[in-house]
């Protein structure tokens, strides 16, 4: 029979030190690795991985020597008086990781999956969960964790891996341009992400060797090296998604940012609209198992050095103690400060110091033959006030929410702003007999995005719910002042219910002319916008411009993100053209045949229709080639410190009309004549775009300068902060070859 | 307590060598017993000597009796011994084989209580029992419960015989032990442990003996009773045996290195240890090919999460989290709910408990108004509530896929345990949405984790997937074609896994060729 003996297997081991190393640090090491190291957090976290493995090593190597058993080897050689002094420090680090987790995580939860629920409710039930983990003893987390750890492991692996497709290697790259210092320091604060690593000194014992495992010679260090690399390649993705979709500035502006990552990758299939719920659910799973193991490891030391038969007495104080301190009402950024500088200057050096002081001591003592035998009666008590909670969780019912479906934004004049929001007709889109709304369209004017939501809360018996939000549609006043947009990006940012991928347009005029249109428009604007951005643009190979790319380009400063316009016209609309969105405005609006030729300079374009002759209105075109299939081909190089360009825009097209039923040859000349118009023409097109709108706006629409970072480092470094010099000092070579098939 | 009786009902009279006086103690111990048939006669010729006879009316066979007993008593003892008549009456009277000696009252009152025949001498303190049981029963019935698209449709049934014979006729090995023990005081009913010896692993069968004599209980009158009485997680909700009416099961069981345990009066075996995935593998699995098993399998792994989750994450979902909906689901959901007077939490509440109320009336009524019920209460009912908008069609949707995914899994024990732990799932997702429902998974994990049955962690082979060099997950949510099975699972003893091998000098067809060279050493 499988006896009770809290022991685990070798597998069980290294699963549960993955969870424990990567369920809570996944989530803060891209902030900590950016913050410290900015592009190079990448070699932080390579450089923190490579330290852990020293550091596990030496955790064993002192776990070795104190005999397997660290406490019971203290209460040989020294005496409990002496191991009560050497567990404390270890109750204490333990207790401020549980506290630290659990009030993260609360925050977490409450900004993301519980906004109107009171954080301690949260933290209450994240410990007791935790604790009743714990309870069960070693064995029994160590089942569990073999039972989640592919539940969590995989969909956070898969999730990240589509994320990686939508990374922007500028905002990784270049790499070794920071001080070494950082990178250093950076890689210091990496490894205290690993410093649950020490836990090991306490589990050894406890891990139980197969006689197969004897014989085949497997060693415990394998088994934590495996752990190590795991969680570094985790620890990897987490940083390369994170900084690639939000950029330097955001990942590093807040500890938890990585969250936003779960917005903005969209998983195939789209039967969820956001799963950032769903992956942070099953993100849940993975850090009950480090908060019970922070509460096992404190219940194990305390009770021995309280020698207490059931350890799981101890519980309930802690789960109050922890409570408590969590609950502390204190911003989580100011708490982190000081954890970390606690973790820095003693956390970490004193899960080497104390271990090797005890191994070398009893060492010593062994030599000198001579035992200490001291015995002190030790009681401890433990109070904890019970919190007075009041009231209960708040939800709103599906029913009571009015799922925004787009929503419009102009400029007013005198500092105010004017907000559409355009409610569902259910009706139409349900065909459910439901309550119709009187009016599909609310219009508030205020100074403020909050001030706004205050409005319409006075105004309306239904839940704003952005949950459901189809589209944004930005007016042309909002849109060109910069002070507004950055008001409107920041309200985006830090509203986590406002999905970032939210797609976001441009209006030609006023929003407000758009939003009229509703109620023409078969099933409203917001499912409209919706079927046009994922249909229409991306047939035409034209990449979907959300919230989240706006708040990257704002926050990055370097950046331009080309939105699609749209114009209200009779009953009806269409798109018009393309604004630029660079430095904190739309610096730069484009009609429709202009934005044909911005898009194929950025490689898109797929499925556009050139008429040819250009500059023939009067008469219908002589020729109608379809684009079939475009790429761009970007080189840089550099001559005397000025940048140069290769840019090769290619393809296949094919004639849709003009070509008239000849020999094979007479027919092929034909088709290389008009090949020869097709590419003169975009290759003039495109010079002309990039010349009037680079050159003379000063606007890097195609992202030249940050592409530098990973194409051509010396160039990035050269013009460092003198993007408009890079711009200005460009000699571009464009090449236009599409093959006509 | 009675002058025949000690305080725990066992019976203290002493056998005398007087035929009168065991025929009187006889007597006062089936007083107003008005199925006993008891008969005093004289048999052999010069040296008669009195015999008693005495039976339960209807539980022996009478022609038996009377043919082969009671005609050879008469016909067959004319050259009785004067002395020695008890050996004479027992090699001459009697023709059976199953024919025993008991020497005590507490004995013959249990073989008569048993549907056994004992014949008393005069002059001898010990009698002779005779088996000629012949109780009414259903015979073999047919399983009504875990039915079977391919394999046996054989039943365990109330008669304890038959449900033995049923095992014996499955296992044709001398290893396969019966060890048979009374329960009850008053009832006393038959309790039969029975295993493979050698396969099994012999702390299980001393462990499950011990708890049988850990109590003592007036009467048991079902496996189900047994069950509770020995069972170690009394407060959890999930069953620590395993209970079969399919001999084919408990018979695969006992190979697999189980304990089955049969119970007098009681159709339903019970199967110990037992895990999680056990409840998960029904008897066609192993008669129907790999890939359709692996499917069912899977169907029911998914209909057994979803029967816990899907009320709960409904409720959560819809009050918390929306953004996980689609919008087109969003808005139907939205506009469904439209009117409801109730919250969605009420709303699930009242459509579950009408749903169980429906059941067990369904479960209570005969048979044919059973399924009027069901007609009238899930369509016509739910229909006009539907119609009334006192719920909203998606709810009944919900309550409808919860109800019938709990019957993908084939034990029904384990599906009742899934209809309690939904209402605390969905208690903490209404309060706590997503992260509550994740609460009350993960409550679940940890409680199934720390669960085991004998000795057995409830959550193998999931929980320990290397062990047994990894070959119990052969047989969990996949299954792996029959060929490739060839170890007992974790049950069996270390020694006795393998269960199956290639025939040596047997002619290897080309298949079987590549098999074992893709094939465990």
């Amino acid at each position: 029979m499988f006896s009770d003996n809290d022991r685990i297997s070798l597998r069980q081991f290294t699963r549960l030190m993955v969870f424990d190393l990567f369920s809570v640090s996944g989530l803060i090491i891209p902030n900590l690795a950016a913050a410290s190291s900015g592009r190079d957090g990448l070699l932080a976290i390579c450089l923190g991985t490579l330290y852990a493995f020293i550091y596990g090593y030496l955790i064993l190597i002192l776990c070795k020597q104190t005999g397997g058993r660290y406490l019971n080897y203290c209460d040989d050689n020294f005496g409990r008086f002496v191991t009560f002094f050497v567990a404390i420090p270890y109750i204490v680090k333990l207790f401020l990781c549980l506290v630290f987790s659990a009030r993260i995580f609360g925050q977490v939860i409450n900004q993301t999956l519980l906004a109107d629920t009171d954080n301690r409710i949260i933290i209450l039930f994240l410990l007791m969960v935790s604790a009743y983990s714990a309870s069960k003893g070693m064995e029994v987390r160590a089942r569990i964790t073999e039972i989640i750890y592919f539940i969590v492991v995989v969909p956070v692996v898969l999730f990240l891996l589509l994320g990686i497709r939508k990374v922007d290697p500028a905002n990784l790259t270049p790499l070794f341009t920071e001080s070494i210092k950082d990178i250093g320091g950076g890689s210091y604060l990496v490894l205290l992400t690993f410093s649950a690593l020490e836990m090991m000194i306490f589990a050894v014992p406890m891990i139980h060797y197969r006689k197969s495992d004897v014989k085949k010679g497997k060693k415990l260090y394998n088994y934590a090296a495996r752990a190590i690399a795991i969680t570094g390649i985790l620890d990897i993705l987490m940083y390369v998604v994170t900084m690639g979709l939000l950029g330097r500035k955001e990942t590093s502006d807040k500890l938890w940012s990585a969250i936003n990552i779960f917005q903005m990758v969209k998983l195939p299939g789209g039967i969820v609209q956001r799963q950032d719920a769903f992956i942070l659910s099953i993100w849940l799973l993975g850090i009950f198992t480090l908060t019970g193991a922070l509460f096992y490891y404190l219940s194990y030391i305390s009770g021995h050095i309280l020698k207490l038969s059931s350890r799981n007495y101890l519980l309930v104080p802690l789960i109050l103690l922890a409570f408590g301190v969590a609950v502390i009402p204190i911003d989580t950024e100011q708490f982190f400060y000081y954890f970390k500088k606690y973790m820095m200057y003693i956390g970490m050096p004193q899960s080497l110091i104390i271990p090797l002081l005890v191994a070398g001591t009893g060492k010593f003592k062994k030599f000198i033959n001579k035992k200490a035998v001291v015995n002190v009666v030790f009681a401890c008590v433990i109070a904890a006030g019970a919190m007075t909670l009041t009231g209960c969780s708040d939800m709103t019912e599906i029913e009571d929410r009015n799922f925004i479906q787009a929503v419009g934004i102009d400029a007013e004049g005198g500092g105010m702003i004017k907000v559409y929001y355009i409610l569902p007709d259910l009706k139409v889109l349900t065909k459910q007999p439901a309550e119709d709304p009187k009016k599909l369209k609310l219009t508030f004017e205020d100074k403020d995005f909050s001030e706004i939501e205050e409005d319409y809360n006075l105004e309306n018996n239904k839940k704003l719910d952005f949950s459901q939000l189809k589209a944004i549609i930005l007016g042309d006043g909002i849109s060109k002042d910069k002070e507004k947009m950055n008001a409107f990006l920041t309200y985006v940012e830090n509203k986590y219910e406002l999905g970032r991928n939210t797609p976001v347009f441009l209006a030609e005029g006023k929003a407000g002319d758009i939003m009229d249109l509703n109620g023409d428009i078969e099933k409203g604007i917001g499912d409209y916008l919706a079927q046009q951005s994922r249909i229409n643009l991306r047939n035409n190979g034209i990449k979907e411009i959300d919230a989240g790319d706006l708040i990257l380009a704002r926050n990055e400063g370097n950046k331009t993100v080309i939105l699609p316009m749209l114009r209200a016209e009779e009953k009806k609309m269409r798109v018009s053209g393309v604004g630029i969105y660079s430095e904190g405005a739309v610096s730069f609006r484009a009609n429709k045949d202009e934005s044909d030729f911005i898009y194929f300079s950025c490689g898109f374009g797929k499925n556009k229709v050139l008429y040819l002759p250009q500059n023939d209105n009067n008469n219908l075109p002589k020729y109608v080639i379809k684009i079939n299939r475009i790429t761009r081909t970007i080189e840089f190089s550099e001559d005397n410190g000025k940048p140069f360009l290769d840019m090769i825009v290619e393809g296949s097209a094919s004639i849709q009309k003009g070509l008239e039923k000849k020999e094979d040859r007479a027919k092929n000349e034909d088709i290389e004549k008009i090949e020869e118009e097709c590419n003169a023409y975009v290759r003039e097109n495109i010079a002309k775009t990039i010349k009037s709108v680079c050159m003379e706006e000063k606007v890097d629409y195609m992202n030249l300068y940050p592409m530098t970072g990973y194409r051509k480092r010396s160039l990035w470094l050269d013009y460092k902060g003198r993007q408009e010099e890079f711009l200005a000092n460009l000699n571009i070579n464009l090449k236009v070859d599409f093959h006509i098939q | 307590m009675t002058l025949l009786h000690d305080d725990k009902n066992h019976i203290t009279a002493l056998f005398s060598k007087s035929l009168d006086e065991n025929i009187d103690t006889l007597s006062v111990l089936f007083e107003n017993c008005a199925d006993i048939v008891k008969r005093k006669i004289s048999v052999g010729g010069d040296n008669k000597t009195d015999i008693f006879i005495i039976y339960i009316d209807n539980m022996i066979d009478k022609e038996i009796l009377e043919m082969n007993t009671l005609l050879q008593l008469f016909r067959d003892l004319k050259d009785m011994p004067e002395t020695g008549k008890f050996e004479y009456i027992k090699d001459q009277g009697i023709q059976t084989v199953d024919l025993i000696e008991v020497s005590t009252i507490a004995e013959i009152v249990g073989q008569i209580l048993s549907g056994d025949t004992v014949i008393l001498v005069d002059g001898y303190d010990k009698a002779l029992r005779v088996s000629m049981r012949k109780m009414p029963n259903r015979g073999v019935p047919t399983s009504e419960n875990e039915v079977s698209v391919r394999g046996s449709k054989e039943s365990f049934s109330e008669a304890f015989f038959i449900n033995r014979v049923l095992l014996r006729r499955r296992v044709k090995d001398t290893n396969f032990k019966i060890k048979q023990y009374k329960i009850g005081t008053r009832t006393l009913t038959d309790v039969a442990v029975c295993y493979v010896e050698g396969v099994v692993k012999p702390e299980v069968v001393a462990e499950i003996e011990r708890r049988l004599n850990e109590y003592v209980i007036d009467g048991i009158f079902d496996s189900g009773m047994l069950e509770q009485l020995t069972e170690r997680n009394t407060y959890s909700p999930f069953p620590e045996f395993q209970s079969t009416e399919r001999p084919d099961k408990a018979a695969a069981a006992l190979l697999d290195g189980r304990v089955v345990v049969l119970v007098d009066n009681s159709p339903v075996a019970i199967v110990l240890p037992t895990t999680l995935n056990s409840f998960f593998q029904a008897s066609d699995d192993a008669y129907t090919r790999w890939e359709v098993a692996t499917f069912l399998r899977l169907l029911r792994y998914i209909g057994a999460f979803l029967t816990i989750a899907l009320p709960g994450l409904y409720v959560a979902v819809l009050n918390y989290n929306s953004e996980l909906l689609s919008p087109a689901m969003a808005l139907s959901f939205a506009a469904a709910r439209g009117g409801v007077p109730f919250s969605v939490l009420v709303e699930v509440i009242i459509m579950e408990i009408s749903f169980q109320m429906l059941l067990e009336a369904g479960v209570r009524m005969p048979g044919p108004m059973g399924g009027t019920l069901g007609i009238v209460g899930g369509l016509i009912i739910g229909d006009a509530a539907v119609n009334a908008n006192i719920v909203s069609p998606i709810v009944v949707i919900v309550i409808a896929l919860t109800a019938i995914t709990a019957f993908t899994v084939p034990n029904e024990p384990f599906a009742s345990a899934f209809r309690i732990i939904r209402y605390f799932i969905l208690a903490l997702s209404a309060f706590l949405g997503l992260f509550g429902f994740i609460i009350g998974i993960t409550c679940l994990l940890i409680h199934l984790g720390g669960l085991k049955s004998f000795g057995m962690p409830y959550m193998v082979p999931f929980a320990a997937s290397g062990i047994n060099h990894g070959t119990d997950t052969k047989d969990a949510i996949l299954r792996f074609p029959f060929r490739k099975l060839r170890r007992r699972p974790l049950f069996a003893r270390k020694d006795e896994r393998t269960k199956l091998v290639k025939r040596e000098g047997g002619k290897v067809g080309e298949d079987e060729n590549e098999d074992e060279k893709g094939g465990e050493s």
